[in-house]
């Protein structure tokens, strides 16, 4: 009985996620000009989207320094989003580690091996 | 040139640091991987020094990220990338560590005997995963042997000079057992690992069929003032 709770306990070890960390050296740009984070969440309404934005609970994110180019855009390519039909997708511009503004689209549709188009608008951005 | 400037830094990772500021990842790696392969260094050394060095091969075009990724998940079987690292980096590594059971597999299994495991002759060093109620330890040792002592559960893997794999027992998700319990013991944990891997099996196997696949997003953020 003790070998099978102790063989329990070690299944159930499996799957999490073992200690680590990694030093990250961010470029200068990333800390004066903010940065540009692109996150894409399983569901959601931008209605009633959380201030601030939980970027940790998104399937896949991106971050940019916030810069952009002479006809104001900045483009982002995220790759392998698991698909599905409702998935909303948020921008939020971060300074010194405040989220200042963002932009948000819902019920956007991924597909498996296909590429989706979205354009989000800041408006209001310092 | 790398050798007189690893003299004079204050650690040896700093002009390798710099090197990767530098953009010549190439030159990094290849630091790094000589620190890395380095028995006299510490180990503590010896994995940032692995660290530095994916983070070069997977920064910019560099070309070696996977293949750095593996070598780093092989010899750091625990560790994981901060999910805020380079996403080439993380999305490499985690290839790494989903083949790896599969790479492992294909290794000689090494020789297990009473009390202790050993490698092939070319082995340089031993890992040895321990895991003891849900809890993973470590134990590196720079011999061709290493002692089991009471070690009951755990996976082992053995390499040579160049931080390469040449033989694996179990996995870290599939720890084999090292010693031997009591004969009475064997029925119930037979019945247990049976129902256990059927189980797994059926997770697995849903899992596999409920996949929807992945896709992209073109996304262009256009800020209006």
């Amino acid at each position: 009985m003790k070998q099978l709770v102790l063989f329990t306990l070690a299944l159930s070890a499996c799957g999490q996620a073992p200690g680590g960390s990694i030093t990250l050296n961010f470029p200068a740009d990333l800390i004066t000009n903010g940065i540009l984070h692109a996150a894409v969440f399983e569901s959601g309404q931008c209605a009633t989207l959380s201030d601030p934005v939980v970027l940790a609970e998104a399937l896949v994110r991106l971050s940019h320094p916030a810069n952009f180019d002479a006809r104001n855009e900045h483009p982002m390519t995220l790759n392998a989003i698991p698909a599905g039909g409702d998935r909303m997708v948020v921008a939020v511009v971060e300074q010194e580690g405040t989220q200042v503004c963002r932009a948000c689209s819902d019920d956007v549709v991924i597909k498996d091996n296909n590429t989706s188009t979205v354009r989000l608008i800041l408006e209001g951005c310092p | 040139m790398i050798a007189l400037l690893l003299v004079l830094a204050s650690s040896p990772l700093d002009p390798l640091w710099s090197l990767v500021d530098e953009e010549r990842y190439q030159a990094a790696i290849e630091g790094a991987l000589r620190i890395a392969t380095d028995a006299n260094a510490t180990i503590e050394l010896r994995q940032n020094a692995l660290t530095l060095g994916l983070t070069a091969a997977c920064s910019g075009n560099a070309e070696r990220c996977d293949q750095v990724a593996r070598t780093v998940s092989d010899w750091m079987p625990l560790w994981r990338p901060d999910s805020r690292a380079l996403p080439s980096l993380v999305q490499a590594f985690g290839r790494a560590r989903v083949t790896r059971a599969e790479r492992y597999n294909s290794l000689p299994k090494g020789q297990l005997s009473q009390g202790q495991w050993c490698g092939p002759s070319a082995t340089s060093s031993i890992l040895l995963v321990e895991t003891v109620r849900g809890v993973q330890a470590q134990d590196r040792v720079k011999e061709s042997c290493i002692q089991l002592n009471k070690t009951e559960q755990g996976f082992l893997i053995a390499y040579d000079a160049q931080l390469q794999p040449i033989a694996a027992l179990g996995s870290l998700s599939a720890p084999v057992t090292l010693l031997k319990q009591k004969q009475v013991n064997q029925r119930p944990l037979s019945l247990a690992l049976t129902i256990a891997g059927i189980t797994l099996a059926g997770v697995a196997a849903y899992l596999l069929l409920s996949d929807p696949g992945t896709g992209n997003l073109e996304l262009t953020v256009e800020n209006r003032p």
